[in-house]
């Protein structure tokens, strides 16, 4: 039992590293996903038999009708003020939500859908957010949310949030009214990459500066797939190969494939190569060392 | 001028933000004694009922179930992420149903943090036995993230009758008007602050 114990104990450590790391985004970008699932599944509870809530969110909201609500179906989670959404969200039909399974993924596409409809109000006094930019805004109906072999579904969501955050006009004004505020954007900046991808590359190109012609020492590149604007090329023979007197183009007389570029300027000398290694009988080193101490010699240099 | 023989409070402080960092919405930096702890504590019994949750899950799992779990991966490798999102998704369920039969109301808030504090128990026994392995933190990340969806997809389909949408819209909605601090969401997810336990023995 003790070793048990242990065990549950390395694996709460490791839980902390995991809290400390990457639990708060993870856990907050699921619980976007059980949240827009759980509208998503209210939205289709209100749309198919329930009218009652309709009436209900209309009047509970207030200023949220008046601001372009239209009954649970097409009231918004995000309205213009948290109070606002908070009345809405406590006159939506909670039993017919959690009949069917409330956080199925079709359910969260349905919601991400919805929520793209129904965003209402929030927008700065005289500006006007065009649908499409509403829609992007809450990161659905263009976002690729759909599920596929491909495009898991933790994908999805990282692509949802990625869309609502991805320097759209709608999401700016929104943003600046508080409706979309910075937990979205601390979610989507924890999940992109694009800076380490950068960083990773620019160690890559420092590694290389010094090597052989910005490749690396012993990558096996052969001189036919050296890139045509390589240096490599500049010390090789330019002529072309000939064949029945006329020369060919794209071959050249040292009958190395090089890579062809537009306006490569022909050199009609024969020339060559610096810094082939060529292959060479091994060298014997016949030469006696001297001044080595030899502790064998009895009459030697050291008696020690 | 000190009347109680106490050093007079301190407020709290803030640095400056240049006026172009201003016109962004950059807000100062607040240093210096907080005034008051804006951060929520979960209840005592939701505490309890975190730990009364795990405990017995992570017993199996460390315990008498490790071996089922690794054998159960092992024969089926493809699509672990679901594998062992629905295995949390389920267990959670269960306790939870058992804990009701019981009499206790388990809060349904903090079923995501434990469900991902299971998801990554297990995942590590996969990694321990050489049945996944990450290439880099990203893709655990990925993998315990997707893992956790399943989780929820699996509760969903099992029912619960204590299930409130509201609760989870709420959720959401504070998420993306930034209502509340991190911690706080933490703290309402179940998540346990401790970052590190010692072990006995």
């Amino acid at each position: 039992m003790g070793s048990i114990v242990k065990s549950i104990g390395k694996a709460i450590k490791k839980i902390g590293k995991f809290v400390v790391k990457a639990a708060p985004y993870i856990l907050m970008a699921v619980a976007l996903y059980a949240g827009i699932a759980a509208y998503g599944a209210t939205a289709a509870a209100a749309s198919t038999a329930v009218a009652a809530p309709a009436a209900a969110a209309a009047g509970t909201a207030g200023t949220a009708a008046a601001a372009g609500a239209s009954g649970a179906a097409g009231a918004p989670f995000l309205a213009a003020t948290a109070a606002q959404s908070t009345a809405y969200i406590a006159s939506t039909n909670a039993a017919a939500a959690a009949a069917g399974n409330m956080f199925s993924y079709a359910n969260y596409e349905a919601g991400t859908k919805a929520l793209a409809t129904n965003l209402t109000g929030g927008t700065p006094a005289g500006t006007s957010i065009a649908a499409g930019d509403m829609a992007g805004a809450a990161g659905g109906v263009s976002a690729p949310v759909a599920e596929t072999a491909s495009v898991g579904r933790w994908e999805g969501i990282k692509n949802y949030i990625a869309t609502a955050v991805d320097g759209n006009k709608g999401y700016a004004l929104l943003a600046g009214s508080q409706m979309l505020g910075t937990g979205i954007s601390a979610i989507a900046a924890a999940f992109d990459d694009s800076e380490e991808k950068q960083l990773a590359f620019a160690e890559k190109q420092l590694k290389q500066q010094g090597t052989h012609f910005g490749f690396a020492p012993g990558e096996g590149r052969t001189p036919e797939e050296m890139p045509a604007d390589s240096p490599f090329w500049m010390g090789y023979n330019q002529n072309l190969a000939m064949n029945a007197g006329a020369p060919v183009p794209g071959a050249f007389a040292h009958g190395i494939k090089q890579p062809t570029t537009s306006n490569r300027r022909t050199l009609n000398y024969d020339y060559s190569p610096k810094g082939v290694v060529t292959q060479s009988a091994a060298k014997t080193f016949n030469q006696k060392p001297q001044g080595m101490i030899n502790l064998n010699q009895k009459g030697g240099v050291l008696n020690g | 001028m000190v009347k109680d023989g106490r050093a007079q409070q301190i407020p709290p402080g803030q640095s400056v933000v240049s006026p172009e960092d201003a016109e962004l919405g950059i807000q100062p930096e607040r240093f210096g004694p907080q005034m008051n702890d804006p951060l929520q504590e979960p209840t005592k019994e939701e505490e309890s009922q975190v730990d009364m949750l795990l405990g017995g899950i992570l017993d199996f799992v460390w315990g008498d179930g490790y071996d089922e779990i690794k054998g159960r991966m092992e024969r089926s490798p493809n699509n672990l992420q679901q594998t062992i999102g629905g295995w949390a998704g389920r267990m959670v369920n269960v306790e939870v149903k058992s804990a009701a039969e019981g009499g206790v109301n388990v809060s349904r808030d903090i079923l995501i943090g434990v469900a991902a504090e299971i998801i990554n128990a297990v995942a590590e026994i996969a990694k321990k036995e050489k049945l996944w392995k990450p290439a880099d933190d990203k893709e655990e990340e990925q993998f315990q993230g997707e893992a956790l969806m399943y989780a929820l997809e699996k509760y969903g389909e099992l029912g619960d009758e204590g299930l409130n949408p509201q609760k989870s819209m709420e959720m959401a909605m504070s998420i993306l008007r930034e209502e509340q601090p991190e911690a706080q969401m933490m703290s309402q997810l179940g998540v346990r602050q401790k970052e590190e336990a010692k072990p006995y023995g």
